[in-house]
């Protein structure tokens, strides 16, 4: 790992180097350590180490920003030089706001765990082992990934602004699948090893694998739902998509927009990015060094706050709130520590109190279909259940959703007591399970078309 | 220490510690992004990158480590990581791996490029793309515009322990542009040539004034203002006539990944998902009507799927995948090709120096067919011509799909009787390429860029290419998503 001394010696390194009226410096990268199995086997065993520095420099208004995954000596000075390439030869950036003043920036303690990175590609073979025994002596068929890997962010800019996080993370992805379509799915995603309790997951995903067998079919329609967690991060991660960037929201291109303070979801609803917070651990400051802290987006169903960069801030005569992305960030700022808050029902009393339901494991391959109504298209996979008088009756085939989740958020009737984080496309997040009714499936899929 | 010699000394470093086989690429790589938006700069990034990949074989089972660093000490540390990660876990493998038969090659190859992006001055292409945003916002009621380029220039060279040793050079660029116009409750986007920062190709400069974006910047923002008043695309059963880039995805997600061998295999069912393609279907199966033919195709000159030789080191292949309807072959690596006592038929990549090759597309064609798109439009009831995709989405076994585009024109009576907004279409893959009764002919046929496409654990991304015209399928529900 890049330590934070030698972090500092490259950046100011670089910013003594360039000439521009103003210059941020930014490191990105780590190591990951990937045990891939399939068909009961491990298959692909993957080392990777990728660092990379992205400079962005202003002559006055003319900005350039240049990348480069070597920064050695001459190679730093190379980076530096095509960014101010960029900017002299670029058209004023007439939105351009200057660097950051100087102040602390946070750092988060235990978040890099020695034991997580050091956890060796043989103590995984180890920990897989039992598992895909157990596999195979079940007919089951299992793939996934175990994963460790270190990661680092430091920013730096000309007004002597710095900022440095390490952390760790380890992630165990798992599906097991049985004769006749039957198939079932776990996730688990850490800063730290120890909390990934594989062996529990990998059981209670073969236990639904076997139970998944020889699907059937049920009329498309509005059901009640029981999401598992691992449902619950798709719909989550496009609300905050379609909802809470504030280049979007004030350019109208939002569900959200002109309607914070505005009730929209059901009040138990309360959605917050906080990098602080346990599940979703990572730097408490952004791409330009802004410190993070804990932002309510959703509160007690009521839209609180949107994402704010110091471009979108300036345009919208706000503070920034630390959500700035990798520059040059063409999309704006987004929320990258989320969590939705538990509330107080277990999923298998959500699952008992349901008469009539379905019961989802995950999502797959979700998309928006209208962004301003919030609407999106996905499919069920790795376990679909009818539920029946309180029970898990029998395995449906996927099914094709097409939902708003404003109205889907509204439509909540219960929310898991526990969240659990995962890895999301614009960081991290923690979700509980819900229960939601009058969720629209709008077809079923074909197992085996012949 | 030249790149070559970096490479072979990973390969030699391999063979002494035990390695039954091993391969290296090293790869150099530029990539200059420009976008302008609303008027402004929003963005120009160049970026360099360098790195090794070492692959190796070590008691039957796979190591791969990727080293940004070019030093010999580093490439000897990354081969080292690659035995380790092979030995540790090669007691938990199912049996040894072994590799379809490839005579060993050495060669050099490059794709066509006339003009080098990266020597074209910078403020040209940003009086390019203002000059082309600036006829977007010229259109009353535009909100919204941008208009973005996109250069890559990689050199790798490949060399494995047969004794192969081949050298590629490939430039790509794409352009593309899009209108935005936005009311309180709806937004509406019209993009050209194609929607996700437009076409791609691989070639240089040169391809940029063969896109006529400046040509059709006018039209295209007239569209995005039209659809915010335009009717809601119809609901129910009907006739769709697909083209450009939204055919060409269709192409990609419900043929292209299905044919990939691995997923048949299971090698992506934790992530990507398997196939409805399964073995029991090879030479065996109804994929489509008879009129569809579709094909792998490395070789055209040109196209962003286009390679000389795959990371592998296997040719660059020109292979059925479906022919007259019948689906017939597969996307193949010397690996999952010997599962199955045949040769691998190229298809082997990997995203840059840092990940580890899988089996992926490279250019999958919808072969034209005899139509002009007038008749096609002629002889349509009730349908709608759908074009320039807005979302996608499709189950693992790639089977149940749904797509919604920018935009579409009704069809009543053979005649075009208006755009409609919103249009989506849903289906089953076999169902809905049975359907299909018209494909249009050599004169509408382009192949599409597609530069953004994600598999593997852990995830990379790959440019791939579709060659397409347009094609028509019937009885095909659409409006869905916004049926009452
Ligand atoms: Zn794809």
């Amino acid at each position: 790992m890049l330590s934070k001394k030698k972090a500092r010696e490259i950046l100011e390194e670089a910013i003594r180097t360039s000439p521009a009226d103003e210059t941020e410096v930014i490191i990105n990268g780590g190591k990951t350590f990937s045990t891939r199995f399939t068909n009961n086997y491990i298959s692909q065993n993957g080392a990777q180490k990728e660092y990379d520095v992205t400079v962005r420099v202003a002559f006055g208004q003319q900005v350039g920003v240049a990348s480069c995954n070597i920064f050695d000596g001459d190679n730093l000075k190379q980076v530096v030089e095509n960014a101010c390439t960029a900017a002299r030869h670029s058209k004023p950036d007439l939105e351009w706001t200057p660097v950051l003043e100087a102040r602390d920036v946070p750092e988060l303690d235990e978040a890099y765990l020695k034991d997580t990175i050091d956890y060796t590609p043989e103590e995984k073979a180890e920990r897989l082992e039992p598992i895909l025994k157990r596999s195979i002596a079940r007919d089951l068929t299992s793939a996934g990934m175990l994963v460790n890997g270190d990661h680092m962010l430091t920013v730096m800019n000309s007004k002597g602004l710095f900022g440095y996080q390490a952390w760790t993370s380890a992630s165990f992805t798992y599906t097991a699948m049985a004769a006749h379509q039957g198939s079932a799915w776990a996730e688990y995603h850490s800063h730290d090893m120890a909390d990934l309790e594989i062996e529990s997951l990998a059981e209670q995903a073969m236990e639904r694998a076997l139970m998944a067998q020889n699907p059937v079919a049920i009329k498309p329609g509005a059901y009640t739902v029981v999401l598992a967690p691992t449902a619950v991060i798709e719909l989550v991660e496009y609300l905050n998509y379609l909802g809470f960037g504030g280049q979007g929201y004030h350019e109208s291109t939002t569900f959200t927009a002109g309607k914070i303070g505005e009730q929209l979801f059901h009040p138990g609803i309360n959605l917050i990015d906080d990098p602080s917070r346990r599940e979703v651990l990572g730097p408490s400051f952004d791409y330009e060094g802004h410190p993070k802290q804990r932002l309510a987006l959703i509160e007690n169903g009521v839209v609180r706050n949107v994402a704010y960069d110091r471009r979108t801030a300036q345009k919208a005569g706000v503070k920034s709130t630390g959500h700035a992305l990798m520059p040059p960030a063409t999309s704006g700022p987004f929320p990258t520590n989320i969590i939705l808050e538990a509330g107080t029902d277990r999923i298998e009393e959500m699952i008992a109190g349901t008469e009539r339901g379905i019961y989802v494991t995950r999502f797959w391959y979700s998309n928006v279909v209208d962004p301003k109504q919030a609407t999106i298209t996905g499919m069920t996979r790795d376990g679909t259940f009818l539920i029946e008088d309180g029970k898990l009756s029998k395995p449906l085939r996927n099914m094709r959703y097409n939902e708003s989740l404003v109205r889907a958020f509204s439509n909540v009737e219960a929310i898991g007591d526990r969240t659990y984080g995962f890895n999301g496309y614009f960081g991290k997040l923690a979700v509980p399970a819900l229960k939601i009714k009058d969720f629209i499936f709008s077809s079923v899929s074909e197992e085996s078309p012949s | 220490m030249n790149e070559k010699d970096l490479a072979q000394l990973a390969i030699d470093t391999a063979l002494q510690m035990g390695a039954s086989y091993a391969d290296a690429r090293v790869i150099r790589l530029r990539r200059e992004s420009i976008e302008v938006r609303n008027g402004n700069v929003n963005g120009i990034k160049q970026h360099l990158e360098m790195g090794i990949g070492v692959r190796v074989l070590y008691n039957g089972a796979w190591g791969f480590a990727g080293n940004p660093d070019l030093k010999k000490s580093k490439v000897e540390i990354a081969v080292q990581r690659a035995i380790s990660l092979a030995r540790d876990s090669a007691h938990l493998y199912h049996k040894p791996v072994v590799l379809a038969a490839r005579k060993p090659i050495i060669t050099t190859w490059k794709s066509p490029c006339l003009i080098d992006p990266f020597t074209v001055p910078l403020e040209r292409k940003l009086d390019e793309l203002f000059e082309i945003e600036a006829i977007l916002r010229s259109v009353k009621g535009v909100a919204l515009t941008d208009a973005n380029f996109d250069f890559w220039k990689e050199w790798q060279i490949f060399i494995n322990s047969e004794g192969s040793q081949i050298e590629q050079e490939m430039v790509q660029s794409g352009a593309g542009m899009s209108a935005t116009a936005v009311s309180e409750t709806d937004v509406q986007t019209r993009s050209f040539p194609a929607p996700f920062r437009g076409q791609f190709k691989s070639a240089g400069y040169e391809l940029i004034p063969t896109l006529k974006l400046r040509e059709s910047a006018n039209t295209i923002a007239e569209e995005a203002v039209q659809l915010l008043t335009a009717p809601v695309c119809p609901s129910g059963e009907k006739t769709i006539i697909l083209g450009g880039s939204q055919l060409a995805l269709q192409v990609h997600e419900s043929c292209g990944h299905p044919a990939e061998f691995d997923r048949v295999l299971g090698h992506e069912a934790d992530f990507a998902g398997t196939s409805f393609l399964t073995q029991d279907k090879l030479r065996n199966f109804q994929y489509g009507s008879e009129i569809v033919n579709l094909v792998a195709d490395a070789t055209i000159p040109g196209a962003l799927g286009s390679f000389g030789y795959d990371d592998e080191g296997t040719p660059a292949q020109k292979a059925d995948i479906v022919r007259n309807g019948k689906f017939v072959g597969y996307l193949t690596s010397r690996e999952t090709a010997e599962s199955w006592e045949m040769e691998s038929n190229g298809a082997m990549r990997a995203e840059g120096w840092n990940h580890t090759p899988i089996v992926r597309m490279s250019n999958i064609n919808l072969l034209p067919g005899d139509h002009d798109l007038e008749d096609m439009i002629g002889t349509t009831k009730d349908g709608i011509l759908i074009k320039d995709n807005r979302s996608w989405s499709i189950d693992d076994k790639r089977l149940n799909f749904q797509f919604g585009a920018e935009i579409g024109w009704e069809i009543k009576d053979g005649k075009i009787a208006g755009i409609v907004k919103n249009p989506t279409y849903a289906g089953i893959t076999p169902q809905f390429w049975r359907s299909c009764d018209a494909i249009a002919n050599e004169k509408y046929y382009d192949v599409w860029g597609t530069p953004n496409c994600g598999k593997g654990q852990p995830m990379q991304v790959a440019r791939v290419g579709h060659g397409v015209s347009y094609a028509r399928f019937n009885n095909v529900k659409v409006g869905v998503g916004y049926a009452e």
